[in-house]
């Protein structure tokens, strides 16, 4: 794991615990996706709910489990939609910028489910894992409140998206080391 | 089609499903194999499956292979059977390859590229020599890749966006604005077709038939001269839909892709300077082979567009698009191992009439 505690000074976690829930909340800071940066960058970038969505989607079902299962147990809900899977259709562009053409489909697990106070959580997860899904809806509807699961809930969030960010990063890495310089050869440039 | 159902043979029929169930799980001292194993150590397998299968679904694919017992026909088969019983959830945004997180990218024609070239994991510059060390229980060590100082950048822009000063490249822009592009999954082939259809159609195609098309453009078969890999890259990209319930994008997959721009020369017609013409090769995971040919067959698809003469088969779209798919090609091919008793008899008979009147027409002059 990354450095995930260095990214929680004490009084942005205080700021979160007092500030409002809602869609869009300001929080805590992105990763930069370059090697370099394995310091947390400014916290001035918006962590809002497409941004966990997405998270949540692209996670392992393990790394999500083990880390949030714990914490979504205790709540009470009813399914508004049990989890069901399907296709999207992933669409590519003609040339890379033209018009776009369908390219071929992607597995995806989706539902919905409600709180006992309400909220409404939706799970979309790549792959054809209904409890992953459902465990993506739980995180999902839980980070719409303001209580004392919203902090733990965004540091999971922020350790799958450290988890996400790293393999980009390593994945650049490696290819870096494969990074060539190509020369053109001359005949007769060696004769002298 | 001439075919007529036959009834019986229940009991043979589930014996050779208990056979190849046995055949499949092999010596049953020797581990079995996990999808994990699989997927990890036969990926570029698992590729193949999920571009020819149209499902990129890594554990899938390789639940496919394992029941197919490696054979990538079958298997791709299977996921395409499979892909029948799933509701289409949601259309994604188009992918944007500038956004990917590479790991291959290469230009066959621009030496000096902004960001560099990077070779990534290629067999390209191997020696082709067996690593008897494999053989015996794994590589000797796990050879890790050296984690390098110099980061690459993480937005690598297109080769043929940025090296075209001249403008002597044919651009990739949009056409047709908002148009819904054409859906394979969803309507019948139909002709002549956009090149949304085709590239849809090649994406799914069977590699080796794509594969042997390309190779007959480069051979001659085709009216365009020698074309050029621009650039190919692979990496990982995110997948957005905006979900109808909820009204905003989310990243909802990441995937792998590879892209390949090939660029060949074309000397201009009465409305157009000579210039550089595009072909587009797009797939699932890491598979070079068929994008460089998904790209070179597009190209040849695009004669009428320029006013070429279509003379060959990697020029004619009913002819590619038709036989291009490997699960059609395949279910056809296979059919004729099923019973066909009746047909047979029928041409048997035609047989035997046709003879029996050359008989009778010979037997007039027949002096014997």
């Amino acid at each position: 794991m990354g450095p995930i505690t260095s990214l929680w000074s004490s009084s942005l976690l205080h700021d979160l615990r007092h500030r409002s829930s809602g869609a869009q909340v300001s929080v805590i800071t992105r990763m930069q996706e370059t090697i370099e940066s394995e310091a947390p960058a400014s916290p001035s970038q918006e962590f809002g709910r497409p941004d966990w969505l997405g998270v949540l989607a692209k996670s392992a079902a393990a790394d999500l489990n083990r880390l949030a299962s714990t914490l979504v147990r205790h709540l009470s809900w009813t399914w508004l939609r049990s989890p069901e899977t399907g296709l999207v259709m992933v669409r590519g562009r003609i040339g890379g910028s033209g018009d776009p053409f369908n390219f071929g489909e992607t597995t995806v697990t989706r539902c919905a489910l409600r709180l006992a106070d309400g909220a409404v959580g939706y799970g979309y997860v790549q792959g054809t894992d209904g409890q992953h899904a459902r465990l993506a809806a739980l995180v999902d509807a839980s980070l719409q409140r303001d209580d004392e699961n919203r902090v733990p809930l965004l540091e999971v969030i922020e350790r799958l998206r450290e988890t996400q960010a790293r393999l980009r990063r390593e994945r650049r890495a490696k290819a870096a080391s494969t990074k060539v310089e190509f020369f053109t050869l001359i005949r007769g440039e060696n004769l002298e | 089609m001439a075919y007529v159902a036959v009834k019986g043979g229940e009991q043979a029929i589930l014996n050779s499903h208990k056979l190849i169930a046995e055949e499949r799980r092999g010596d049953p001292t020797v581990p079995e194999l996990s999808l994990e194993q699989i997927g990890d150590q036969f990926g570029l397998a698992i590729d193949r499956v999920m571009n020819e299968g149209s499902i990129y679904d890594r554990r899938l694919a390789a639940l496919a292979l394992k029941q197919a017992r490696g054979d990538s026909a079958e298997a791709i088969f299977l996921l395409r059977a499979y892909r029948t019983t799933l509701p289409r959830i949601a259309v994604s945004e188009p992918i944007d390859t500038t956004q990917m997180t590479v790991r291959r990218r290469v230009s066959a024609t621009f030496k000096d590229i902004p960001g560099g070239q990077l070779l990534g994991p290629t067999y390209d510059y191997t020696h082709r020599l067996l690593d008897f060390s494999l053989a015996e229980g794994g590589s000797k060590e796990c050879l890790e890749t050296p984690n390098t100082e110099l980061p690459i950048d993480s937005d690598l822009s297109r080769v043929l966006d940025i090296l075209d000063d001249e403008n002597l490249v044919e651009q990739a822009v949009s056409h047709h604005g908002g148009k819904e592009p054409f859906d394979l999954t969803r309507s019948p082939k139909r002709l002549p077709a956009g090149r949304d259809q085709r590239l849809q159609n090649l994406a799914r195609a069977d590699e080796g038939f794509i594969v042997g098309l390309a190779y007959s453009i480069a051979r001659g078969y085709s009216g365009s001269s020698h074309p050029y890999v621009a650039e190919i890259r692979l990496g990982e990209l995110d997948v957005e839909i905006i979900p109808e319930d909820l009204g905003f994008p989310i990243a909802i997959a990441e995937v792998t892709v590879t892209e390949c721009q090939m660029i060949s020369l074309f000397h201009g017609s009465a409305s157009t300077p000579a210039h550089f013409t595009r072909g587009y090769g797009l797939t699932f995971g890491h598979c070079e082979r068929k994008a460089i040919s998904m790209a070179l067959v597009d190209r040849a698809l695009r004669a009428r567009e320029f006013d070429e003469e279509v003379r060959y088969p990697a020029q004619d779209e009913e002819f590619v698009l038709s036989h291009s798919d490997g699960v059609e090609a395949t279910g056809l091919i296979s059919h004729y191992k099923l019973p066909h008793y009746v047909d047979f008899q029928a041409d048997l008979q035609l047989i035997r009439k046709m003879r029996a009147q050359t008989a009778g027409k010979q037997s007039p002059s027949d002096d014997r």
